[in-house]
């Protein structure tokens, strides 16, 4: 079957979409595959929230109406989020196709200043929209979560010049917002509204992959979305779907050969006609014999299936005809991540514990990092203990810059974003001590003895750490640590009317026993007679 | 006198001693020690973060009068070097105070006396320990005593001036205005057995607004340091509010961790107005002899103050020392000692239970708290009932005094 | 007294009554500078709302004032004054069942813009609308049913009277109405199948133009949207000539589940219009009762909801692309009339000529049936929160719900006695009383506390403030009669002096 070039001209002046899929063999014998699913609605952009009114129309094609409604509502630019499930691997998996792969649920919205309603008000409208949007609680604890961090989230499209003012800074007029819950579980009742927002939904193309008990079963995934603006293109909505499938585990004979069949269960049965771009591709490994069927049209080293152009059913095969089995010895030559970050909470009593990180530079040059940490209020840092070593030996002039916003007890956030310089080849540990607050009985969870996930660090490698911001200029990958689970001191969750008799019973006896000795008489009485 | 000179010089280098020794260093993560209010890890961390640019009260960590925040930061550098003889200052100058008190009160030249009384201040481990976790309860103990010091020996605007900069590190202090200028005025003899009315009571007023004078001159001092009054929100706002919950030797913490929030601003407003209750009726009752109202009030305070230590217990079982006269009056002091010594015990082995161990729950060491409590309630109590009972002299056997 | 026999311990200065009095004093003072404190800080905010106004709208009808003026142009009647009567009594039964003043006068120099006028002339039996006048032709020879005549007319004009089914078609009032055109294809295929239509610019002209004569009565919002894969949720019937939906499946045709219509963003009511494009293998689909027209289209109204139309595309073969703008059109007019059964709008009367546009009488009447409707929702919200904030003792009332409910009732007071006001003026009056008062009544505020019973209460205050109290009450009576007794007796004994 081969699409008109009619019907492409006629979509090259409204919208465009086009999806992907990437799989990448791992070093462990694992296949990583990253789905895109990318949604341009050309010349449009973000609503102007000081001169534009809610109710202009709305036309959308392709683009989702649920998702638009929003951005719309809110007046948002940029609107990130994710949902991921496990822990990536860095060390055996490499760096993400798609980088933010950071445990839990993770959103963040670049907004315009002005208008009527407040950042923070639109802010938790949106969240709260999202939410809805795909079945996640995003809207539970708001603003014990929200940050606005300087330098690791900065924005990947354009920001539009919404008012002719002096200052044409459009830096200026934006401001983030960020919010992470490390405990977001992502599964069924998220993918179903996910696929909702494509065009073909689950019924054709790529997207008919997308098969939630194979997914859900896998060692790693994760779903993102992803909006921005582009000058001179218009609102892109990007959805992504990664997942790390484990052939080895299914495999009777333990062999790494996989397919479109053993890991999603499926094989594409037709292609989503509105897609004007449909392809996959397979990055083949190096190191051993690899096979792939059916043929396909190679491009730099990369295997490239364009759908407009295959025999259906398609159903790709990955296989190594060498290996009777697969045995994985890991070799960290092979590793492909140039950094590594590893992050625990030490010596860690229900009180007290010292955050330990390390960031290892595996590269052979001098690197540039920014790391975010944001903690909920009752993990309160103490800075002064702040030491930083390379092997040992205290290095603090590796601290390029420090950033730092304390928490506000039973509110915001600690935001503590430094600098660092890397020196090559060597692994940066830093540590702090932190203190445990105690938190007021309404406001532990209902599972307080579980404890509480901290949302995971970020570590943003910059090429120069010394442009100036408010806007960060740094577009690079980021990398997660994994999710921090801390105990919290937990009161007596069944005392509170005892604690009430108890200790005013007390008071009370005091009070009661001062009051009577000064206010009554001292008298002598005579007992007996002299 | 040379042996006493040679025990003052040994106690000052055993205190130091044990001031450096590393082993120590976690006193300083002791919550019975040092509240959040009192730290000196947080207040390391202030001084941090000022020098740093960063401003220390956007946070709730440090809650320390930008006072101290100054002087630490400027005048006296805190490091592990310079803390323990900073620390050690200040207890001497209060051990000092306190023999001076009890030489004004007695106007008795024991030399013996005044050296047992230095050497308990800097001994008792209620004072000890808080000392050598450097939390800034042993300051403001100082300070009272100075204060009370300076009213005993007459120096009004020094004892008004003291007290200024003890409210401004700790606000309960406010409530000692009253018996320290009624001290001002009435002078520190021992007038328990000799009561007498005094009947010059507006005189306090020109005291009082001394005061407040320099109330307000050191919170403009502060907020010029502190750029803006916020500071006061995070350190005398915490007597108030209770942001902080955590543990502490004191009856606040679990009743609020506890409390249900549509009552909590209710109790809070509640408990502040209790610890203030008793300042009046105490002067008027002592109004022959103020120090003794003070020490009362004191005891009190310490008991019912929001964020307390073990210092608080600790200085007023040591101002025990300057009232020799009431001691045959004590009716409980079995009782009272027992109690506390069985606290002293509880308490360090039902928090680490909790908090280090993970064995225990929150109420063993609530239970031992209220334990500490009823120990002091005792303690004042029972020195209470002894002060008024003095007045009242002896009689002859076949006579009873009763209260009616 | 014990005491007097011994005055060596009323004479230790600490024993005297003048400080023991001095001391419980102080005591009643701290607890006396306490009470506002609790007050404060654990009352329930519970400010008072304009009950008594609020019940006496309970009840009350709303007589929206309607001024007609006879403009006897041709002099066509002997006696005007009489007609004018003649025609205030046969109208009287239908204006006022619709909750309209109506008074019908003489012609007068001086009228505002939104009185109406009939005009009378001499000519062939016909009438014809234009803006708020009736022009009426009067055939000389046939005057005598001519009240009669104009009655009915005037009747379905001012008060037009609608049927029950129509009735519940018609989406509830709010003053902001979003509309939802979605293109649904079935299935999606590589030649006559849509991937989008040309929405954008064809609603320009058509349906635009509609929502701006609209416009005084809903403020619109519109968007529009494409779906390739929108299965139905059953299997039509299938017959000789393609599949039939029954009338029950007409019920469960939109698949709420599967399409994705609903708007996560706002609580304004939603119209939503579907274009169901059926998969060829349902080609031609049909409804059950309109087999017979043999046509492209099908249509229907979903009651409160929307409307949808069913096209079966003819096989012409065309590669997927956009739907063509002749169909478009055609689905946009009916649309159009969908919408107006929706929103309520009449039906034209037969002195309307041009059938595509709204009438100014027909958006009147219906704005003055709106507005009435607001007014007794509004009335019956307030109501509502007053009955309930009477009836729970803990629920709180704050500032902002009682500020909405004022609005709701300085806007309820221009109705009371109705103002002279154009419909459209009116009609945005109602409008914010019935928003505010909604907006009060669902005021999260006003649950907080719910769950906290009186018992609760007692075991929270009692450890504390009863062995507090105690002590203090029974020493203070005490000492209080003491000191009674003392005057008493200080006055007899300078009584005695003085004897």
């Amino acid at each position: 079957m081969i699409l008109s070039c009619d019907f492409l001209a006629a979509q090259a002046y409204s919208d465009r979409f086009t999806e992907s899929l990437v799989i990448r063999p791992l070093e462990d014998g694992k296949v990583a595959s990253l789905f895109t699913f990318t949604t341009l609605m050309a010349h449009a952009s973000g609503r102007d929230p000081i001169n534009d009114s809610e109710d202009k129309p709305q036309h959308y094609t392709i683009f989702p109406l649920s998702l638009g409604q929003i951005l719309r509502e809110y007046a948002i630019t940029e609107l990130h989020l994710t949902l991921n499930a496990g822990k990536w691997d860095y060390l055996h998996w490499g760096t993400p196709e798609d980088a933010d792969v950071g445990s839990g649920a993770e959103m963040w919205a670049w907004m315009a200043d002005g208008g009527a309603d407040s950042i923070d008000s639109r802010w938790v409208g949106v969240r709260n929209a999202v939410s809805g949007l795909l079945c996640a609680s995003l809207s539970s604890l708001s603003i014990q979560r929200t940050t606005s961090p300087l330098l690791a989230f900065p924005p990947l499209g354009d920001l539009p010049v919404i008012r002719p003012t002096n200052q044409t800074d459009a830096s200026k007029q934006y401001h983030l917002r960020h919010a992470s819950l490390p405990s977001e579980h992502v599964c069924t009742e998220n993918l179903t509204p996910f696929l909702k927002l494509l065009p073909c939904k689950s019924s054709s193309g790529l997207a008919s992959l997308l098969n939630p008990h194979k997914l859900f079963d896998a060692d790693w995934h994760g779903m993102g979305v992803h909006v921005r603006w582009l000058e001179r293109k218009g609102v892109e909505v990007k959805l992504t779907f990664q997942a790390v499938v484990d052939p080895v585990r299914y495999s009777p004979t333990h062999s790494r050969d996989a397919s479109l069949g053993s890991m999603f269960d499926r094989a594409i049965e037709k292609p989503c006609p509105v897609a004007a771009e449909s392809m996959i591709q397979v990055k083949s490994p190096t190191d051993a014999v690899f096979h792939l069927s059916p043929d396909a049209h190679m491009e730099n080293g990369i295997a490239v299936y364009d759908l407009a152009e295959a025999e259906y059913p398609l159903d790709i095969s990955l296989r190594w005809p060498a290996e009777l089995s697969f045995n994985y010895l890991f070799s960290s030559v092979h590793t492909s991540a140039p950094i590594r970050v590893t992050r625990v909470l030490r010596d860690a009593s229900q009180t007290h514990g010292r955050l330990t990180v390390s960031i290892i530079n595996e590269s052979n040059h001098t690197q540039y990092v920014a790391y975010l940490e944001t903690v909920p209020w009752f993990i309160q840092f103490y800075l002064h203990t702040l030491r930083i070593t390379v092997d040992g030996e205290p290095r603090p002039d590796l601290l390029h810059r420090l950033s730092y916003t304390p928490a506000i007890p039973h509110a915001d956030p600690t935001v503590f974003e430094p600098i660092f310089t890397l020196p090559p080849l060597k692994a940066l540990r830093f540590t702090m001590e932190v203190e445990k607050a105690f938190l007021r009985y309404t406001e532990h969870p209902p599972d307080a003895q579980r404890g509480w996930d901290l949302p995971p660090a970020v570590v943003l490698p910059i090429q120069n750490p010394d442009l100036p911001f408010p806007i960060s200029p740094y577009k690079s990958q980021r990398i997660y640590t994994s999710t921090l689970l801390v105990d919290l001191p937990t009161p007596d969750f069944s005392m509170p009317y005892n604690v009430i008799l108890m200790t005013s019973t007390l008071v009370a006896l005091f009070f009661a026993n001062i009051f009577n000795t000064l206010t009554r008489r001292f008298v002598w009485i005579q007992t007996a007679v002299a | 006198m040379f042996l006493r000179r040679l025990g003052l010089g040994t106690l000052i280098a055993a205190r130091l001693l044990l001031a450096y020794h590393p082993a120590l260093l976690h006193l300083q993560d002791d919550a019975q020690l040092s509240s959040p209010l009192t730290s000196y890890k947080r207040l390391l961390e202030g001084i941090f973060l000022f020098q740093n640019g960063v401003d220390p009260y956007t946070g709730g960590t440090f809650r320390h009068s930008p006072l101290l925040l100054a002087l630490f930061s400027t005048a006296f550098p805190l490091s592990s070097t310079t803390a323990p003889i900073i620390w050690l200052a200040f207890d001497l100058l209060g051990a000092v105070s306190l023999a001076k008190i009890y030489h004004s009160r007695t106007q008795a030249r024991d030399r013996n006396r005044n050296f047992v009384l230095v050497a308990f201040y800097l001994l008792n481990p209620y004072q000890l320990l808080p000392s050598l976790a450097r939390s800034t309860a042993s300051i403001e103990n100082a300070l009272s005593l100075l204060a009370s010091a300076f009213a005993c020996s007459g120096k009004s605007s020094y004892a008004l001036l003291a007290l200024a900069f003890l409210t401004h590190l700790s606000m309960p202090a406010v409530l000692l205005t009253l018996p320290i200028s009624l001290l001002i005025l009435r002078g520190p003899h021992s007038s328990l057995a000799t009561p007498t009315a005094f009947h010059s009571w507006s005189k306090l007023i020109p005291l009082i607004a001394e005061y407040s004078i320099y109330v307000g001159i050191l919170s403009i001092t502060a907020s010029s340091i502190a750029g803006g009054v916020h500071w006061s929100y995070k350190t005398w706002g915490a007597f108030l509010t209770l942001p902080d919950l955590t543990p502490n030797p004191g009856l606040w913490w679990y009743f609020f961790t506890e409390m249900f929030d549509h009552f909590r601003p209710f109790f809070l407003a509640t408990f502040s107005i209790h610890m203030a209750i008793y300042v009046v009726p105490l002067s008027l009752k002592f109004q022959h002899d103020p120090l003794f109202a003070a020490y009362i009030i004191l005891g009190i305070v310490g008991l019912l103050k929001p964020y307390p230590t073990l210092a608080d217990a600790g200085l007023f079982l040591t101002l025990l020392g300057v009232f020799p006269e009431i001691y045959q009056y004590l009716r409980t002091p079995i009782v009272t000692a027992l109690l506390h010594l069985h606290s002293s015990l509880l308490l360090p082995l039902f928090h680490k239970l909790w908090l280090s161990q993970g064995t225990g729950n929150a109420n063993f060491f609530y239970a031992s708290t209220l334990v500490f409590a009823l120990a002091n309630g005792f303690a004042i109590l029972d020195a209470l009932q002894a002060g008024l009972r003095v007045g009242l002299g002896t009689r002859p056997d076949g006579w009873e005094l009763v209260q009616i | 007294m014990a005491d007097t026999a011994l005055p060596a311990e009323s004479a230790v200065a600490f024993q005297t009554p003048s400080i023991r009095r001095l001391i419980i004093l102080s005591y009643w003072v701290a607890v006396i500078i306490g009470l506002p404190i609790w007050l404060y800080t654990t009352s329930i905010q519970r400010l008072s709302l304009s009950e008594s106004q609020v019940i006496s709208l309970q009840g009350q009808p709303v007589d929206i004032p309607v001024n007609l003026y006879l403009d006897d142009v041709d002099n066509i009647l002997a006696n005007s004054d009489h007609f004018v009567r003649t025609l205030q009594t046969s109208l009287q039964s239908c204006t006022s069942s619709a909750g309209l003043a109506l008074v019908v006068s003489n012609a007068q120099s001086s009228t505002s813009d939104y009185d109406y006028r009939l005009v009378l002339k001499a000519g062939s039996a016909d009438c014809k609308i234009d803006g708020r006048s009736l022009r009426w032709e009067v055939n000389r020879a046939n005057k005598a049913s001519l009240a009669t005549q104009m009655t009915a007319t005037l009747c379905e004009l001012l008060a037009p009277r609608s049927s029950a089914a129509d009735e519940r078609r018609v989406v509830q009032y709010a003053p902001k109405v979003r509309l939802s055109f979605s293109l649904l294809n079935e299935e999606v295929f590589m030649e006559d199948s849509f991937s989008s239509w040309n929405m954008e610019s064809l609603f320009q002209g058509h349906v635009a133009p509609l929502l701006e004569r609209l416009s005084p009565l809903h403020n619109f919002s519109v968007e529009s949207q494409t779906q390739v894969y929108a299965p139905l949720a059953f299997d039509p019937q299938r017959v000789d000539n393609g599949h039939v939906i029954s009338r029950d499946q007409l019920t469960v045709f939109v698949n709420s589940a599967e399409w994705t219509l609903a708007s996560g963003v706002t609580t304004d009511p939603v119209l939503h219009f579907l274009l169901f494009i059926p998969s060829k293998e349902h080609r031609p689909l049909q409804i059950e009762s309109s087999i017979e027209h043999d046509d492209y289209f099908k249509a229907f109204l979903v009651p409160q909801w929307g409307g949808v139309v069913i096209y079966n595309p003819p096989a012409l073969g065309q590669p997927l692309g956009p739907l063509p703008d002749t169909v478009l059109q055609d689905v946009l007019s009916i649309y159009k009339n969908q919408l107006l059964a929706l929103l309520g709008v009449s039906a034209n009367c037969r002195c309307i000529t041009d059938s595509s546009d709204i009438s100014q009488w027909q958006l009147d009447a219906l704005m003055r049936r709106r507005t009435i409707e607001n007014v007794n929702r509004s009335v019956d919200a307030l109501n509502s929160i007053v009955k309930v904030v009477n009836s729970i003792q803990q629920m709180p009332v704050g500032k902002d719900v009682r500020e909405d409910v004022n609005t709701a009732l300085d806007a309820l007071a221009k109705f009371y006695p109705p103002l002279p006001l154009s419909p459209s003026e009116l009609l945005a009056y109602s409008a914010r009383a019935l928003s505010t008062s909604s907006h009060a009544f669902f005021n999260p505020g006003m649950l907080a506390l719910l769950y906290f019973p009186d018992a609760h209460n007692y075991a929270v205050y009692l450890p504390l403030f009863a062995p507090i109290l105690v002590p203090l009450f029974v020493t203070g009576i005490k000492e209080f009669k003491v000191w009674r007794k003392q005057r008493k007796q200080q006055k007899l004994d300078s009584h005695k002096k003085a004897e």
